[in-house]
């Protein structure tokens, strides 16, 4: 175990985010625990903290007498330089064992800029980076979360990949690994025996093993195939879903002591989102909406409050006021919590007056900032994005929101979108500029609006995935007007590096030739990529170069109906022909209402979730 | 409505080596975190922004240990103390712990302000021998000053040690090891820091092994 932890952490910022032992932490006795599965977050404690999916699979894990779960975050580059000096392992905050020791080590695929970090942290640990390089001794790398939706720029250094919901699938892995142990004894296994337990996992629904399946390239960079190589595996694998309101809720979160990111309760009401915005991956991803009831969301919140003595609730979702029982719930809470100085917050709300109607109930005292999201400047673009909401609407629902009280609104909005011109770039400049209009009538000089417009990226499995992206100078020049016409008194606008917006790209449509060039990149010094005090575009250029790597084949190509594209052999449940069919109406800037309350829309989930045929049949 | 009497207890405890890299906001976002777990009736400041009526005595700096620390709470309803330690110590984490409650006056001046001195217990790892070290403590006493500077963020202050230095003695040497006590100031004079005096007597600082075994008010050691 890592002992010399006084030498170092007197030396690096925030030293508590390498000490564990928080509230609600689980650390249990290794020698009566045979399996055992280190949660790895590829960002800081403060990022990986705030992650829900973690905290549920924490404990889905410890709850099982015969397993324990232990987390692990990517140190800060102080710590880890720190850390590399005195030759100490990554090591889990629990038991301080090193990582290396576990039997399996699951990674979140939050977001493709911490790729990076997966590999400094294999290295870390001592963990061979290649799948194919890892021996008997060495932990199973598995991973999950949005990432394992198109995990093919890190598959080679994965055994095994997670798809969909990890409530259930977790605990079969944790049974076909019990299973595996018990057969092959504790000695002997060799690379053999890590093998027949990936035979093993890969009959099981949801679980993606890379190397058993051959991607071959055709001359003009473009996939030719996909194919197994053992027969066991299926094609497509088909993400797993759970039912919410049967799904255990982790009312036992682990409570950091340095401040995290979302320092607060987390409630989830649903799971899925059907409004269809044509650039949003949650929103096929996490297809069909699943909504807990509200006495199991009573339940869960009794529980997470006397459990933690958190003072703020966060009801979380992808759009938590299309919650059918959002008003009751927020009534009951009042009711419940008045008195306990308890605060709620509600993360992602709809543009319309009943959203701004929630906000008011619920923040009595304190109206600072609100937020919403119209992502397009123009109607036009709001159609092609299927952003179904009209400048009425936006308009209507800021003059609400400043009437109430707050005199701060937030805007969310994308550039580089699919067929944009300037004059789509324009119709956000004159949106924020009215909502400002707006709240100066009411709020004189306090009236403030802050435009954040960060760059479209596009996502496998979304309408969009065709899609070429914007290409630097246009999205240069796009920033340059927009920081010309959002100055002033009251008014703010931040937006995002475009190179890193354009790794990004490159990252989420990427195949497997790109392990190549993110090793290589890590060599040179690449982490961190998503802090852009940390990102190096050089060094990514040059890896990319050195691995025969273009960026723009992968970024900037708009891709054909017949392409394969490299994460055809991974089904999201949704089908190839709904995206595409959405894609070109998206062209022809015309919308598809959402199918919770209008007609199905024939996304192809109806014929695997339950749910869905339910709601279809009647 | 709240209860408009107010009840103020003085809560001693220890802030041990598992917590001990955890700042001073960290520190009262937790005791915060476990009144509310405890379901205590917590007195809140009003305004935009409540905040819970809990003050500490002297921060203890990060990555020191504190075995006799001192708090202040403020509740709206009379709790008796023994039901308090242990209604708090069950909600507390690993490494904080409450060793004694005593209802205190509600005018009764602030901790802050009632402290004047701290003992510490500093662990060196050194192979000075304890006769140099000796040698060097004596020196060190019997200067008038001692300038150092103190390095804040960007900012770098000049300050003098000397007086800061209430008491300063060997405790044990051996293996290795030697073990000094130290009494500094710590009041709105200025706080006389244990990793300055050993930095002083030229001997590493770490790895850190600092613990507060103290505070001192107005004469009397609370331990």
């Amino acid at each position: 175990m890592v002992d010399n932890l006084d030498s170092i952490l007197p030396q690096v910022t925030k030293p508590a985010r390498y000490t564990g032992n928080e509230w609600n932490s689980v650390a249990k006795d290794w020698s009566t625990v045979p399996i055992r599965v280190a949660l790895a977050y590829p960002d800081i404690y403060e990022v990986g903290m705030s992650n829900l999916g973690l905290q549920i699979l924490y404990q889905l894990v410890n709850d099982r007498q015969e397993c324990l779960a232990e987390r692990v975050y990517a140190p800060w580059v102080d710590m880890e330089a720190r850390m590399r000096e005195n030759h100490m392992p990554l090591y889990s905050l629990e038991t301080r064992h090193p990582v290396r020791d576990f039997g399996i080590v699951g990674f979140t695929l939050p977001y493709e800029l911490n790729y990076t970090n997966i590999l400094n942290m294999l290295d870390l640990a001592g963990i061979p980076l290649l799948a194919a390089g890892r021996s008997a001794d060495d932990p199973f790398v598995i991973g999950g979360g949005t990432g394992a939706f198109n995990p093919e720029p890190v598959a080679d250094f994965f055994d095994l990949i997670v798809l969909g919901d990890g409530e259930d699938v977790i605990l079969e892995i944790l049974d076909a690994y019990r299973q595996w142990q018990s057969e092959s004894g504790a000695v002997g296994r060799g690379q053999a025996g890590r093998k027949s337990f990936l035979m093993k996992a890969c009959r099981i629904p949801g679980i993606y093993v890379p190397q058993f399946y051959d991607v071959r390239y055709r001359e003009d960079g473009t996939i030719d195939s996909i194919q197994p190589n053992v027969p066991e595996v299926s094609l497509p694998v088909m993400r797993r879903f759970v039912d919410l309101e049967r799904a255990p809720a982790p009312v036992r979160p682990v409570m950091p002591y340095v401040e995290s990111i979302h320092d607060r309760a987390m409630v989830e009401v649903q799971r899925g989102c059907t409004r269809g915005c044509r650039f949003c991956q949650a929103g096929v991803i996490y297809r069909p909406v699943r909504e807990r009831s509200l006495s199991t969301v009573l339940r869960i919140v009794d529980a997470l409050i006397a459990n933690t003595g958190y003072e703020e609730l966060s009801l979380v979702s992808l759009s938590t006021s299309d919650y059918s029982q959002i008003q009751p719930l927020l009534d009951e809470l009042v009711t419940r919590y008045h008195d306990k100085g308890l605060s709620i917050s509600l993360p992602s709300l709809r543009i319309d007056s009943f959203s701004v109607g929630l906000a008011e109930a619920i923040q009595k005292r304190k109206r600072t900032g609100f937020t919403f999201a119209p992502e397009g400047g123009s109607q036009r673009m709001r159609n092609i994005i299927n952003k179904c909401v009209t400048e009425e609407d936006i308009l209507t629902t800021a003059e609400r929101a400043f009437a109430g009280g707050w005199h701060r609104i937030k805007l969310y909005f994308m550039i580089g979108l699919p067929a944009e011109t300037m004059e789509d770039v324009a119709g956000i400049a004159a949106l924020v500029q009215a909502i400002h209009a707006t709240g100066r009538r009411m709020h004189r000089a306090r009236a403030e609006v802050s435009a954040s417009v960060s760059t479209f990226i596009p996502k496998p499995h979304t309408p969009f995935q065709w899609a070429a992206q914007d290409d630097l100078e246009s999205l240069a020049e796009k920033q340059s007007y927009l920081r010309r016409n959002l100055r002033g008194n009251g008014l703010k606008f931040s937006w995002h590096d475009p190179r890193a917006s354009e790794l990004e790209a490159v990252l989420a449509r990427g195949d497997r030739r790109l392990a190549a060039g993110i090793r290589r990149a890590w060599e040179l010094g690449a982490k961190f990529d998503a802090w852009d005090e940390q990102l190096k575009p050089d060094v990514w250029q040059q890896a990319f170069a050195e691995c025969g790597l273009d960026p723009g084949f992968y970024a900037r190509r708009e891709r054909e109906i017949d392409e394969i594209l490299p994460w055809d052999h991974l089904s999201a449940g949704v089908d190839k022909k709904f995206l595409w069919r959405e894609y070109r109406r998206g062209m022809l800037a015309a919308s598809t209402p959402d199918c919770r309350t209008g007609p199905c829309v024939q996304c192809g989930l109806s014929e695997l979730s339950p749910s869905c045929a339910e709601r279809r049949g009647r | 409505m709240k209860e408009t009497t107010l009840y103020r207890y003085q809560l001693v405890f220890a802030k041990g080596e598992q917590v001990k890299y955890i700042s001073h906001l960290d520190l009262m976002r937790l005791l915060e975190r476990a009144l509310r777990r405890a379901d205590l009736p917590l007195d809140y400041s009003l305004g935009f922004n409540p905040r819970p009526k809990i003050s500490i005595a002297a921060p203890l700096a990060v990555g020191v240990t504190g075995t006799a620390e001192l708090m202040d709470i403020t509740l709206y309803q009379l709790v008796g103390p023994q039901h308090l330690l242990e209604r708090l110590n069950a909600s507390l984490p690993a490494g904080v712990h409450v060793s004694s409650v005593t209802p205190a006056a509600l005018d009764a001046p602030s901790l802050q302000s009632l402290v004047i001195a701290a003992e510490y217990e500093v662990v060196v790892v050194t192979d000075v021998t304890g006769k140099e070290i000796q040698r060097r403590i004596d020196h060190l006493l019997a200067c008038d000053t001692l300038p150092r500077q103190r390095k804040r963020a960007a900012e770098v202050r000049s300050y003098d040690l000397r007086p800061l230095i209430w008491e300063l003695s060997i405790k044990e040497c051996q293996d290795g090891k030697c073990y000094l006590g130290m009494c500094l100031e710590a009041s709105s004079q200025g706080a006389g820091r244990p990793e300055e005096v050993v930095s002083a007597l030229e001997l590493p600082v770490l790895p850190l092994d600092v613990n507060r075994s103290s505070l001192i008010i107005a004469g009397k050691a609370i331990k």
